[in-house]
């Protein structure tokens, strides 16, 4: 398929949109994603790999006549590690669906910002992201995507329980929407706890970074929904973007509060010389410091920046060693500069 | 006009399920579906099985995923009592796929409880 370095190269050119709004907007993606699967086949754990096969076929058929420009069908049992976790780094695939073996098709289609998993844990995830605050949107790409495949397939459904998925969690609509939030300053003020107690309540789900089973990286979060039943799929989209507007209030009066109080003000400022220094640092715990000084004007570094500083963090995010900013030629020189803009 | 549910073959009866939903099946996915309930029945220490995909009940309360969609048919009761302890509500609310928009079936609808399937007499495609 030609090299290592192509399929890289194409990925991530192709896949660029997802973080094109990182920065001071605490909204870093939106996500809606529909689960489906075909009448008459079992679900993907309880398949024969014939029956796989069949619906790689079926489904792979359908995308390949869709009038969308580009699209990528992509092997992910045939990329090397690098390949998977720029993937997975984008949220384009779930980690567990990049250890699936043989057949784990992904088909992204960059003009519509959709990824498709074919025999994850259902048939067909059909995914959605935007960059920011706009589940709206996505929700919309998703349905038109949804009812094209509709015409050419049937879809497990039973009018008791809707659309029918391998996991009863995830019946009805098969919907979960989501977005990944950066809450600096909520987090550095502790009120993170309070916050998410009272979103959970109300049957919203924090989880980390990756989703389900994952920790949060700096204080980047995601919220999504929990119930994909007993509502419509707009009542399900509202309610993640009333919470979110709530969050984005507390975040910027956390802000606020920072701005008014010297003290507090000093403490990030000695944070960000400790993160710049010689010493051990944990990337997660830095990059949340960093994203507030970002935030508050501290430290002074475009977006573009900004940008780099995240890449820099997320690959090395689980390999954590004393001089992680070193790591790579573009991040000594930035330490420097973020040295230096703390200190004028 | 809807199809078999199990092989999109001609339909030949019309099942009220104890879901509620009403499911066609073609003469010989009936016969084969009425044989396997009959064997069932007969068998009382074997655990209850999907006639189509095999998936346990043992599975579903171990591993708590179905096998097929045809398993929330047939394993409807516990299916309900799994998802009223996960969902606020189960009442389904969302969109639903073309083919069930507007959907009429031209059989006859027979309602049919477990002990009466083996006093149905098919002649001719009706029932008698």
């Amino acid at each position: 398929m030609g090299n290592s370095n192509n399929v890289f190269d194409i990925i991530e050119k192709n896949t660029r949109w997802i973080y094109s709004k990182l920065g001071k907007d605490i909204v870093i993606t939106s996500r809606v994603r529909l689960a489906r699967n075909i009448k008459g086949y079992p679900f993907p754990h309880n398949m024969t790999n014939e029956q796989s096969k069949e619906i790689e076929n079926i489904l792979i058929n359908i995308f390949l006549k869709m009038p969308f420009g580009t699209i990528l069908i992509i092997d992910v049992s045939s990329l090397n590690e690098l390949e998977k976790n720029i993937l997975i780094e984008r949220h384009l695939i779930s980690k567990e669906f990049s250890e699936n073996g043989t057949f784990s098709k992904v088909i992204i289609i960059p003009e519509k910002k959709l990824t498709v998993m074919i025999n994850e844990e259902d048939h067909l995830r059909i995914q959605v992201i935007y960059p920011g605050l706009n589940l709206k949107k996505c929700w919309s790409i998703a349905n038109e995507i949804d009812n094209y495949i509709d015409e050419k397939v049937e879809y497990a459904f039973s009018p008791n329980f809707g659309f029918l998925t391998a996991c009863p969690t995830n019946i009805g609509t098969g919907l979960k929407a989501s977005v990944l939030i950066n809450i600096p300053s909520i987090k550095f003020l502790k009120k993170e706890k309070s916050i998410f107690n009272m979103i959970e309540k109300i049957g919203i789900n924090i989880r980390g970074f990756y989703g389900e089973g994952s920790s949060p990286f700096g204080s980047i979060y995601q919220i999504s929904s929990s119930e994909s039943t007993g509502k419509t799929e707009k009542e399900i989209i509202k309610e993640i973007e009333s919470v979110v507007k709530l969050i984005k209030k507390e975040e910027m009066n956390c802000i606020e509060e920072i701005k008014k109080n010297e003290t507090l003000k000093t403490k990030i400022y000695k944070m960000m010389e400790e993160i710049c220094g010689e010493k051990n640092s944990n990337a997660s715990e830095s990059y949340s410091i960093i994203s507030l000084a970002f935030n508050l004007g501290i430290l002074k570094i475009d977006n573009k920046e900004f940008k780099k500083l995240f890449f820099s963090f997320l690959s090395g995010y689980e390999k954590i060693n004393n001089n992680f900013i070193f790591y790579k030629k573009e991040g000594k020189i930035l330490k420097r500069e973020i040295w230096e803009t703390i200190n004028v | 006009m809807s199809k078999c549910i199990l092989c999109n073959n001609n339909p030949y009866v019309v099942i009220k399920f104890i879901s509620g939903n009403y499911l066609h099946f073609c003469k010989s996915c009936w016969e084969k579906i009425k044989i396997f309930t009959l064997k069932n029945k007969k068998n009382k220490k074997k655990e209850k099985e999907c006639p189509v995909c095999k998936y346990t009940i043992a599975e579903f309360n171990e591993y708590r995923f179905l096998g097929c969609d045809f398993c929330y048919e047939y394993f409807y009761n516990e299916v309900i009592s799994y998802l009223k302890k996960i969902h606020t509500d189960i009442f389904f609310k969302g969109k639903y796929p073309k083919r069930f928009k507007n959907q009429k079936s031209n059989l006859k609808k027979i309602f049919i409880s477990e002990s009466s399937i083996d006093k149905i007499k098919i002649v001719n495609g009706k029932f008698k």
